[in-house]
């Protein structure tokens, strides 16, 4: 499946948005920031699924010959993305509005509350060497189809 | 010398150490709730709240990745930037 580079922007534009937001919970307030949360990780899944054919092409070639780059890209990569994982698996079961206001009743653990504190602060941590990792695709994309100006692609 | 103005500098800052100045900013959110204090956020309007709120994300975005933007930036210098595949295929001309 092609997706257009604007669609891989789009979705990048609000995943990054959203999460910026999901992870400022004394901003938004726990309930909102449950819904968002909620949006947000289906949107992660769009994310994956936009990128699915460079994760499966670096993961593929990860032993073979590979730029060194590109290499270390994936490791913060990998983390990142089991850290959202964690943080968006603890984060359900901590959830004390959305999921209630949705009809499920679970008992939180205290266990992971803290694990969901500690994957979410180290997830921004992460999400900024993503950002910083990708930067020349971000500012070249970014000017083609935004500023319409010609890079050197 | 430099080693005598390291133990200088550390010497100088052994009274900071000794101080309760901040005591206040070491008290932790929970303790902070079992004292029956409000936390110190939900004390300002929500407005001010709302971008008080953001500036963490803020910074923690910004400080590391400013510092994984130079380091990249400095082991790329001495390598010609290879042209960013952005998905696009080169028109023929």
């Amino acid at each position: 499946m092609q997706v257009q580079p604007t669609n891989k922007i789009s979705s990048n534009q609000i995943n990054w948005l959203l999460f910026f937001f999901v992870a400022a919970p004394q901003s938004t307030d726990i309930p909102m920031h449950e819904w968002l949360s909620l949006v947000f990780f289906t949107t992660f899944i769009v994310h994956l699924t936009v990128h699915w054919r460079w994760i499966v092409d670096i993961s593929k070639r990860l032993l073979k010959k590979l730029p060194g780059e590109t290499r270390f890209n994936y490791v913060p990569d990998l983390l990142f993305y089991i850290m959202m994982v964690l943080a968006m698996v603890s984060g359900i079961l901590i959830s004390e509005a959305a999921l209630p206001a949705l009809g499920i009743h679970i008992v939180i653990d205290p266990f992971w509350t803290p694990l969901h504190e500690l994957s979410a602060n180290l997830s921004l941590l992460l999400l900024a060497v993503h950002l910083a990792m990708h930067w020349n695709w971000i500012t070249n994309a970014f000017k083609r189809y935004a500023l319409h100006k010609q890079t050197a692609n | 010398m430099q080693t005598l103005n390291r133990i200088l500098i550390a010497l100088a800052l052994v009274p900071l150490a000794q101080t309760s100045w901040a005591d206040e900013m070491r008290i932790t959110p929970s303790d902070r709730s079992q004292q029956g204090r409000p936390e110190s956020l939900e004390a300002l309007p929500s407005g001010i709240r709302f971008l008080v709120g953001l500036i963490r994300p803020m910074i923690v975005l910004l400080i590391p990745g400013s510092i994984t933007l130079g380091i990249l930036n400095v082991i790329r210098c001495p390598y010609k930037q290879a042209p960013v595949n952005i998905g696009v295929k080169p028109v023929d001309r």
